[in-house]
């Protein structure tokens, strides 16, 4: 094996946890090598209008369409990763897919492994958890409880609102338990809210929907967004702040600027990316090195302390380097994803003394509803959701039903229905229009399309798991991430009553429902009855579950692993619940506090 | 002659689309499409469908009248040798992208061309009419600028559609 340099820290996975980290401990002259399994093309400016140009021309517009893929001479890639359309059960045509669905359900959300990681495509919704996720298992005896509390948590998501640059204003978003420390100012306000959101919040004005026996009254709500909007001059202590821009072009990307494309890429990275951290971090102490997958990680069977890991490089042309190296480092941060670093831990002989590596699987489900609005509400404009309603996030009905949240979504039925080439193809092949009378009749009815989604919790189960086997193994020889899941009765309740506030939101609202469920969908459920169909949001997490006692987890609270000293596990792994929020935020909150954890064991604070 | 054909693939496009020749022009893409539809269902039929459509033309006079407009629909869109070209250049006008052709026209009426679909440039999907006609933009191009999302579009704004705002 090649003799590698000894780093402070060796990191596994470039994405945003990774970057964090990276940035935070580099800052405090800590020497860092980071791993990226995919590849590295995305961090200056021209490499970045590379991905814009794969997105132009991609036929599928799907998240991970941007980001490129080195792939073998026979069209595999060294770095797989799943997409939306892989959605097929392994005995059920899906024995192909990079990601095994062992079922009984599809696991349907995607994940992409390149420089920058899979925030590269997110929407940028940027919540808090409410503080009843903290505390699930003892407040409604389901679910786990979290080994710290929102309070714990809430310098460390001020850091990370802070680092992404979020976008909100704190007179609105004191909800559900939801409280910041006095005089509090997100960095920007909030984005401008789009018309959309204005026709529909005078439209449910004084609606009260009926949800699981209770009446609750409907707000509709800015969501928080790491993208960019009017710095707020009393951030920090009246120092104000200063956005974000683009990476390499810090002029450009200063404000939103309503390229409507988010997911899966912006233009102008007014969205917030990990690039963004990485770049500020201090190179001179950072190595990163793209193309190189983490294959194995080596431990000392007597102490547990980590030795190294190994790894597998390739080349942007795509020739292997068959010599494989190792990596190795004081301490090891395995940041790679929640399936991903499961599947290297079991693929290195971890289980955890809990056992529970790779198990408490979850995603939040989303399931939509669309129609028409009565009213033109010009969709298809400015990011993907710019409010949402979120009573249904918190809840004495969580003991019996899901939460969920209400994302409002701007960009019609583009998600739904796959509009507006779905529109386009109607009005011409079914309703035979043509020339004037197909561009005023596209016209009137894009701008009335609206649609909902409900993104659910879902409890942690040990059937929900990440497993791998070495009869499977991909192009490098390392056994695939093999993904057992299913959605429960108690997330199907909860569908359940979220399509119930839907059809009250339609009725109240005069929204003309195109909402339809396919059996042969491969996210139709049913519950009594009735059938719904879910997508996954993006959002896998509970694999390296966070805990008290290492008999029921596999981390502490600084994510540090109970059996491995000198290993922290990081990301949406080790969350105990979901809730009904978008990670990212906890996640990145979760990474400034296990850099501080080590920060202060590498200069023996 | 290759320049009236052009011009007859103008007036054509502008015809089936609802957008004028100035507003196709436009684009930047006549040229292309030109290239690329004659490309797609083949001379021969390319030839014919113009031909077609110049008989109208001439017969006719006026392109806004809604016999015009009734010729078109009978007389191409529900041909059975010209429907299916018409349709998916409407298509590709609107969309960027040009879809593979069905067996069932194909191997009736193509006797050359490339039977293939796909977007044949970043313009072609920058440029969609349907985003025009749905006063909107393209996804992650020609973004309308901060904040434009809070107000209806400003292309809006002078025609009957208009809502006083919230």
């Amino acid at each position: 094996m090649n003799e590698d340099i000894d780093f402070d820290v060796v990191i596994i996975g470039g994405g945003v946890a990774g970057a964090i980290l990276a940035k935070e401990l580099t800052r405090q002259k800590a020497t860092v090598l980071m791993l990226e399994a995919g590849d590295g093309e995305t961090d200056s400016l021209e490499k970045y209008r590379n991905l814009l140009q794969n997105y132009y021309l991609a036929d599928i517009k799907i998240p991970n369409s941007p980001y490129p893929v080195v792939r073998s001479p026979e069209g595999e890639a060294y770095a797989g990763q799943p997409t939306v359309l892989d959605d097929r059960l392994m005995n059920n045509g899906g024995a192909s897919q990079y990601m095994l669905q062992a079922g009984p359900m599809p696991h349907r959300s995607s994940y992409t492994r390149i420089l920058g990681g899979t925030v590269l495509h997110w929407l940028g919704t940027c919540l808090r958890m409410v503080p009843e996720n903290f505390e699930m298992e003892k407040r409604f005896r389901c679910g786990r409880n979290w080994p710290l509390d929102y309070w714990t948590l809430q310098k460390h998501y001020q850091k990370a609102e802070e680092e992404i640059g979020v976008s909100a204003d704190v007179s609105e978003q004191g909800y559900l338990g939801i409280e910041f420390e006095e005089d509090y100012v997100f960095p920007m306000h909030r984005v401008p809210p789009s018309y959309l959101d204005k026709v529909l919040q005078r439209r449910l004005r004084g609606m009260v929907a009926l949800h699981a026996g209770h009446k609750l009254p409907l707000q509709v709500v800015s969501t928080p967004q790491g993208r960019n909007s009017t710095p707020n001059r009393f951030f920090n202590g009246g120092h104000g702040f200063k956005p974000k821009g683009a990476v390499g072009n810090p002029e450009v990307g200063q404000r939103c600027i309503g390229n409507s494309s988010c997911v899966p890429i912006c233009p102008v990275q007014a969205k917030y990316n990990p690039l963004k951290t990485l770049a500020s971090a201090t190179r001179e102490h950072l190595q990163v090195s793209a193309r190189c997958v983490a294959s194995k990680v080596h431990w000392d069977k007597e102490s547990g302390d980590i030795t190294g890991v190994e790894y597998i490089s390739y080349d942007a042309q795509g020739r292997l380097n068959l010599e494989p190296k190792k990596a190795r480092g004081r301490l090891y941060v395995l940041a790679a994803h929640a399936v991903e670093n499961a599947k290297l831990l079991l693929n290195s002989g971890i289980r955890s003394s809990s056992g529970l590596v790779g198990k408490n699987l979850m995603d939040h489900p989303v399931m939509l509803t669309w129609g028409l609005m009565p009213e033109p509400v010009w969709s298809y404009r400015g990011p993907g959701s710019t409010s949402g309603i979120p009573i249904f996030a918190a809840g004495a009905f969580r003991a019996d039903s899901a939460a969920f949240r209400i994302e409002i979504g701007n960009w019609g039925w583009n998600w739904a229905a796959g509009a507006p080439y779905s529109t386009v193809d109607d009005l011409v092949h079914r309703k035979n229009l043509f020339g004037q009378g197909l561009r005023d009749r596209l016209g009137e009815e894009a701008a009335r399309h609206i649609r909902f989604g409900f993104l659910f919790e879902q409890l942690p189960t040990s059937t929900n798991r990440v497993e791998v086997d070495p009869g499977q193994k991909d192009v490098l020889g390392i056994p695939r991430p093999i993904v057992h899941y299913d959605v429960d009765e108690y997330t199907r309740r909860g569908m359940s009553h979220a399509k119930s506030v839907s059809d009250q939101i339609f009725r109240f609202a005069g929204i003309e429902d195109h909402t339809h469920y396919n059996p042969a969908d491969p996210g139709y459920v049913d519950h009594d009855g009735e059938g719904f169909v879910y997508f996954g949001a993006g959002h896998f997490g509970g694999t390296h579950v966070m805990g008290t006692r290492p008999e029921t987890s596999v981390v502490d609270s600084y994510q540090q692993s109970w059996d491995h000293k000198n290993l922290y596990i990081v990301g949406c792994g080790s969350f105990p619940t979901m809730g009904t929020e978008n990670p990212t935020l906890t996640m990145a909150a979760m990474a400034y506090r296990t850099a501080e954890s080590i920060s202060a064991r590498l200069t023996g604070k | 002659m290759a320049s009236s054909h052009l011009h007859s693939f103008e007036l054509l496009s502008s015809a089936l689309t609802g957008f004028s020749v100035f507003e196709l022009r436009g684009t930047g893409l006549i040229s292309t499409y030109f290239g690329l539809f004659r490309e797609r269902v083949g001379s021969e039929v390319f030839e014919r469908l113009l031909g077609q459509f110049d008989q109208i033309r001439a017969e006719i006079g006026g392109s806004c009248s809604s016999s015009f407009e009734a010729r078109i629909r009978r007389e191409i869109l529900a041909d059975d040798e010209f429907g299916v070209p018409a349709r998916h250049l409407i298509k590709l006008w609107y969309l960027g992208s040009w879809d593979q052709i069905s067996d069932s026209w194909w191997n009736v009426y193509a006797s050359d061309g490339t039977n293939v679909g796909g977007i044949p440039n970043a313009s072609a999907y920058i440029e969609g009419l349907a985003w025009k006609a749905m006063h909107s933009h393209p996804m992650a191009a020609k973004p309308p600028g901060f904040a434009s999302w809070e107000h209806p579009p400003t292309s809006t704004v002078n025609s009957s559609n208009k809502k006083d705002e919230p």
